[in-house]
């Protein structure tokens, strides 16, 4: 029955596994140092799944004499860059334009006027690496005298440039470490990236069988059509909508300069301060001072009216934060979001904020976050500067309103899009597994009780962050990902547990389906889940007349 | 017409976004508090066992979610409830005037059969903060559990354990006078409707 998915895509339609790394090596410039970079993963434990970590890699990610050259190789470039271009005004309209050199950026001012675009120098010191898993634990931080990149502001300045350096060195790492699969990848995914035109075409089925993490941030934002497939109207076209979003946001509230709030930030602007004592790395009184302005003085408040909007947002935004995900409690992260969300509500009047809306801006987020430093999901209160952060938060809102727009009447009133799909699952796993949709509709259990989170939240809900992100890639290559495909993976994901469920009464199927067992679940395990949901897809999507009959309620015996 | 299964009481937990019903709950249930919680999508349901006057009851309880968006909902997951548990935040006069909202949509979506006599509690929750930040007096929550029928009124904190135990069993012993009331008067309804799910549920046993 299996047989079927050798035909998913992550099979078909790849290129020949040599294909494209001459063109990489013509293309791209060799960086001056021999040693590869430190190599950096979106989400730390998700190493595992792009390269099966070997001896060779811990070896180079330990060695600190690498790390720090490349740190600074990098900072030099990124501040060539940042000198070419003053930084992006990210300005309200009516207040003081901050067209500042970076140099003079650090003085005290308003941080969402301004966002500091202090010297990547300064932010590549101070900081070491969390060790939040133990396969990131592997990875043990360089010693404070060689600083690890922490984050790439180059990603801000020219996307395109950036990947391609991101592309070599990562094909460069993935070549000397797992046999040239990966590296193949690497390449792949560069031929496709750097091409002037980025063929979309060409870009989904490698997204389909997952994206390598370093290149994840650009490939969503071109699969959401957000950075344009054209690199030469890249930068400007993203600067231009991060103006824009700017614009959305100091239409809609206004920056209240609060001092000093609360513990936590005070905590911060401690611990900021000694790192910045401890830096051996120039620039260091700079930082200090950049530290103030970032570290919360300001805060954006809406301006009058929908009080229970922002009130609700207010209070989903800190409790959404997943507890292994530390980035998410940085109050300046919660800040973003919550702005942004709130932004997203007032411009889409016909849903407005919907719980649940929250839990699906937390993958975009973390993934725009990974363009910009190593580990985002740990990334050290220090690296989130205002400038990343906000850059960060426009990219998020613009994709967040592509994604959204594709599933509108999941949030509309009475959410007939989320009612519609569970009807659905219901028909569908009649069809496909009739034993346990005849189990559940003897036990009482109604889809609606456990499916509706499932669809209202895209099962962000039930697996851990790691893996949803990695679950998007697919969604975003495929059509309709996450308002047809979707149905798909809930159909498998809910007969992947049949037997165990077929034993249960109606209490705990209930409470198995809230808490499905998938924390220890791996690439693996998603990929798996995402091919079944495509023979599913194959077998029924172009075929009604197979759920014909499938009233619901009855069930099919 | 004893029944050999111990008797299953449904309980609804309803009141405004962020006021503790997934606390309650999980103190109740798990003796746990998190101040992580994530806003509840829908329901969440758990279920615990407690005597009732030396009777043992298994209590069913869907912990809803707070934001007016999932209303529409609530007829998937009311219905066939015996008891109606109404959490406020005392700290905040908003989520105790909303109660009467969420009473009547209670009642217009599970249209119990007898909507005066329904039994319904009220949980004035967080009581553990500081009473500067009180808003709601007791006095003023029990004059209106007052005025709709003599509901019982609790204060509780579901972070420090106050009065969450008493509470519960309260709505337990509320929920197995409603069961077996509904039992007394329509013991036919009661019997078609358990004897499959009896039969069907022995069967799967084997």
């Amino acid at each position: 029955m299996f047989n079927s998915l050798s035909s998913t895509p992550s099979q078909h339609s790849q290129h020949s596994q040599s294909h494209s790394r001459s063109s990489l090596a013509r293309t791209l410039s060799t960086p001056a140092n021999a040693h590869p970079p430190p190599s950096w993963s979106a989400l730390p434990s998700e190493s595992g799944a792009l390269s099966q970590p070997s001896p060779a890699l811990g070896q180079i990610r330990r060695d600190p004499a690498a790390a720090g050259k490349a740190a600074r190789s990098y900072s030099a470039s990124s501040t060539a860059l940042a000198a070419k271009q003053p930084p992006t005004p990210q300005h309200m309209p009516g207040t003081r334009s901050p067209r500042q050199s970076p140099s003079n950026s650090v003085q005290h001012s308003p941080a969402p006027s301004s966002p500091s675009l202090s010297s990547p120098a300064s932010r590549t010191n101070s900081i070491q690496s969390p060790s939040p898993s133990p396969s990131a634990a592997a990875h043990a931080p360089p010693s404070p005298s060689a600083p690890p990149r922490q984050t790439r502001l180059s990603y801000l300045r020219d996307p395109h440039a950036h990947f391609l350096l991101v592309a070599e060195e990562e094909a460069r790492v993935a070549e000397g470490t797992s046999g040239g699969k990966q590296a193949s990848k690497y390449a792949k995914m560069s031929a496709v990236l750097e091409g002037v035109n980025v063929d979309i075409d060409a870009l989904r089925p490698l997204a389909w069988s997952g994206l390598p993490a370093p290149l994840r941030a650009m490939s969503w934002q071109i699969l959401l059509a957000y950075m344009p497939a054209n690199h030469e109207r890249r930068t400007a076209a993203v600067e231009r909508k991060r103006r824009e979003y700017a614009e959305v946001w100091g239409g809609l509230g206004t920056v209240e300069d609060v001092g000093v709030v609360g513990e936590e930030v005070g905590k911060a602007a401690a611990e900021g301060e000694r790192q910045t004592a401890q830096g051996n790395d120039n620039g260091s009184g700079q930082s200090g001072k950049t530290g103030d302005a970032e570290l919360g003085r300001t805060r954006w408040k809406p301006k009058e009216g929908e009080g229970g909007v922002w009130h609700q947002i207010s209070i989903d935004v800190p409790r959404t934060a997943a507890s292994d995900t530390p980035m998410f409690q940085n109050k300046a992260v919660q800040d973003s979001l919550a702005r942004l969300l709130y932004c997203w509500a007032i411009r889409h009047p016909a849903s407005g904020y919907v719980q649940g809306i929250n839990d699906l801006v937390n993958p975009l987020f973390v993934v725009f976050l990974g363009g910009f430093v190593d580990t985002p999901t740990h990334a050290p209160p220090s690296t989130l500067t205002p400038a990343i952060l906000h850059a960060v938060e426009a990219d998020t809102y613009w994709c967040l309103t592509r994604l959204l727009d594709g599933i509108q009447d999941n949030f509309t009133h009475g959410q007939p899009g989320v009612q519609r799909m569970v009807g659905r699952l219901g028909g569908l796993v009649r069809r496909i597994d009739a034993p346990l949709a005849t189990h559940l509709a003897a036990q009482g259990v109604e889809f609606i009780q456990f499916a509706f989170r499932w669809i209202n939240c895209l099962l962000t809900r039930e697996m851990p962050l790691r893996l949803v992100v990695r679950m998007w890639d697919t969604y975003l290559s495929e059509p309709d990902g996450f308002s047809e495909f979707h149905l798909y993976v809930c159909a498998a994901f809910l007969v992947k547990w049949s037997e165990k469920l077929r034993g249960m009464e109606f209490g705990d199927i209930l409470m198995f389906l809230q808490n499905p067992p998938t924390s220890s679940w791996d690439d693996r395990d998603i990929e798996l889940l995402l091919s079944e949901a495509f023979m599913w897809k194959s077998l029924f999507h172009d075929a009604p007349r197979h759920l014909e009959g499938a009233v619901p309620g009855t069930p099919v015996g | 017409m004893a029944s050999r299964r111990k008797p299953l009481l449904k309980v609804i937990i309803l009141g405004d976004s962020g006021v503790g019903k997934t606390s309650l709950m999980n103190q109740f249930v798990n003796r746990k508090f998190s101040n992580q919680y994530k806003a509840t999508i829908g329901a969440d349901f758990l279920t615990k066992e407690v005597s009732v006057d030396d009777k043992v009851v298994t209590m069913q309880i869907w912990d809803t979610a707070g934001q007016e968006r999932f209303q529409s909902l609530g007829v998937a997951f009311y219905r066939g409830a015996d008891c109606c548990v109404l959490v406020y935040d005392v700290n905040s006069a908003k989520s105790f005037e909303t109660l009467d909202s969420w009473r009547d949509e209670f009642l217009v979506q599970a249209s119990p059969r007898d909507p005066d006599n329904f039994p319904f509690l009220v949980l004035g929750n967080k009581v553990d903060l500081e009473e500067g930040r009180r808003q709601v007096t007791a006095k003023r929550a029990m004059h209106w559990c007052q005025s709709k029928g003599n509901i019982p009124y609790f204060e509780t904190s579901a972070k420090e354990a106050i009065n969450v135990e008493p509470a519960f069993q309260a709505v337990a012993k509320m929920a197995l006078a409603q069961e077996q009331d509904v039992e007394v008067e329509f013991p036919d309804h009661i019997r078609v409707d358990a004897e499959p799910r009896q039969s069907s549920a022995d069967a799967c046993a084997c």
